[in-house]
């Protein structure tokens, strides 16, 4: 740590290298995976149902182990650094009938901040509230989560990401389910953290949003296919290497389906 | 027969006041854990933990020649941790859903149970003791185990409380913060079955589930927030402690099955008026 402070270079906000991860059974979910971000860039996975997109992100914030590579968090070993990675997971995941409000999710970001046996204190609250009306939830902070429509839930979650003061926000298909007003608002937000110096990663199947926002585009079906800019990236080769020839043409904001017979 | 002596007949003598306040404490306490059980979606294996400290219950009873004593809770309590710990080892077998994994634990346990029940020669007794409970046959020692072991519970759950709450609600949290997920979760279980052994001799093996589940769930109907859900089910809780106590008094009914009446009557009628409310409301929003 000392020694990286010296060194002029800064070390990436996210760095993935040579990341595989296997399942069960054998299943080579992925493979060889490597790259890195820098502190404020936003970054999109693309790549067909079954590509590892969730499996990648869930290596990054640490619910999965892996059995290959490395990563590091601003030069830090993930196991060192995980409560600054934020997760904003696929909305199936999260059993929306529990009893909390918007608020009381937001600040389960603030738990290792609190300490152990202590409450909120009055600085949490105050930061809490801060956060909500950043992303303008402050209406909703008494809502139960199940009243909330689906990019309102997604802003939730990014709320708690800042909560956690989280370096690197990792979102999982944040776009499905949500509509184009509501997805404007999200990738709003995203400018907002971005600006924080937040490095954000998320996997989506709305090529528009990526084109007009992304800093980098990474395509992924097992292996990482390409990572650059998304004008180099989402060539209609690319996209067709991708998903077979079903992939739809750049541009059009038509939602990506992978091929039949496509894993 | 007016209101005051019909409340206070029953509490002239010292053993039924004891049989009063356990039952208040073992509603209130089981209530407070439940509300984690119910959101946790845990109800089988409360159940089952329930079903499984059988056999630790009936060892400590055997051992100190069919008295139920104080011994039944360090008896339970074993009982309880060796099942939890069964489960947690069975769970891992891929093949296996967890409520399989529950389900064999559970019913060898409480076979186990019987079998070494049926060795004392007022089998049928014992077994309805345990199964059922012996509210009025409870001491003072009992009772003081009770309450201490309430306490105790509800500091661990101030303490973890925040804990608590993200590994219920998610663990890709939980995960994300690096929080010990094992322990903590050990922890609950612990509480669940130090809970479950507590509050035996009040209502028994058999309807132990609804002290954890019925208030929790009552509570849930009313309220949208996990600490209030857990305030207002220790009321419903020890609301029906007291009611099942009476009920159970005056018409001569064992206080397991009274208390989870009652505590069943209360989630009736939220459920009802809460459901009419909102038809009324949807009525005015339509006109």
């Amino acid at each position: 740590m000392r020694e990286e402070r010296k060194s002029k270079s800064q070390p990436p906000a996210l760095l993935v290298d040579g990341l595989s991860v296997a399942y069960p059974g054998n299943r080579r979910a992925l493979e060889d995976v490597s790259f890195t971000m820098a502190a404020g860039e936003l970054v999109v996975v693309i790549g067909p149902n079954g590509a590892g997109k969730s499996t990648l992100f869930k290596a990054i914030v640490g619910v999965l182990p892996f059995r290959a590579g490395e990563i590091s968090i601003h030069g830090q070993d993930c196991y060192s650094s995980h409560s600054s990675v934020g997760y904003v997971p696929q909305e199936n995941e999260i059993d929306w009938s529990f009893p909390v409000s918007v608020f009381d999710v937001v600040m389960m970001g603030r738990c290792r901040h609190i300490g152990w046996f202590r409450r909120p204190g009055r600085h949490d609250r105050d930061r809490v509230e801060r956060i909500l009306k950043q992303l303008n939830l402050t209406e909703l902070a008494w809502r139960q989560i199940s009243e909330l429509s689906g990019g309102q839930r997604r802003r939730v979650f990014v709320a708690r990401a800042l909560a956690q003061e989280a370096r690197v926000l990792v979102l999982d298909e944040p776009f499905t389910g949500v509509d184009r007003a509501a997805e404007e608002e999200l990738v709003e937000s995203f400018t907002l953290l971005q600006r924080q110096g937040i490095a954000i990663l998320l996997s989506t199947h709305h090529l528009q949003t990526v084109a007009l926002q992304a800093d980098k585009a990474l395509l992924l079906r097992q292996r990482l296919l390409a990572f650059s800019s998304p004008e180099q990236v989402l060539t209609r080769q690319n996209l067709r290497a991708l998903f077979g020839g079903a992939a739809t043409s750049y541009g059009t904001g038509a939602e990506l389906q992978p091929a039949a017979g496509a894993p | 027969m007016d209101i005051g002596s019909f409340l206070a007949e029953p509490l002239s003598y010292g053993f039924i006041q004891r049989g009063m306040l356990a039952l208040v404490l073992v509603g209130g306490l089981s209530a407070v854990v439940g509300c984690f059980v119910v959101v946790r979606g845990m109800s089988f294996f409360g159940d089952a933990l329930a079903h499984a400290i059988l056999p630790g219950v009936a060892l400590s009873y055997t051992a100190s020649g069919g008295y139920v004593a104080s011994n039944l809770f360090v008896g339970g309590l074993c009982a309880g941790l060796l099942s939890t710990l069964f489960i947690a080892r069975l769970t891992r077998i891929q093949v296996l859903k967890e409520d399989s994994a529950i389900g064999i634990v559970f019913v060898t346990m409480f076979a186990l149970g019987i079998a070494i029940i049926s060795t004392q020669d007022s089998y049928t007794v014992d077994l309805s003791h345990i199964l059922f409970g012996s509210i009025l046959g409870i001491s003072e020692g009992d009772l003081l185990i009770v309450a201490v072991s309430g306490i105790l519970i509800l500091l661990v759950i101030r303490l973890f409380y925040k804990e608590f709450m993200i590994i219920s609600f998610d663990m890709s949290l939980a995960q994300s913060l690096r929080l010990p997920l094992d322990r903590l979760h050990m922890l609950l279980l612990l509480l669940i079955a130090v809970t479950i052994v507590a509050s035996l001799q009040a209502v028994g093996i058999a309807l132990m589930l609804a002290l954890l589940t019925t208030p929790a769930a009552t509570a849930r109907l009313l309220v949208k927030r996990l600490h209030h859900m857990i305030a207002l089910a220790s009321l419903f809780g020890i609301s029906g402690g007291i009611a099942g106590f009476y009920a159970s008094y005056y018409l001569d009914i064992p206080s397991s099955a009274c208390i989870v009446l009652s505590l069943s009557l209360l989630f009736g009628l939220v459920y009802a008026l809460q459901s009419g409310w909102e038809r009324l409301q949807g009525l005015s929003d339509a006109l």
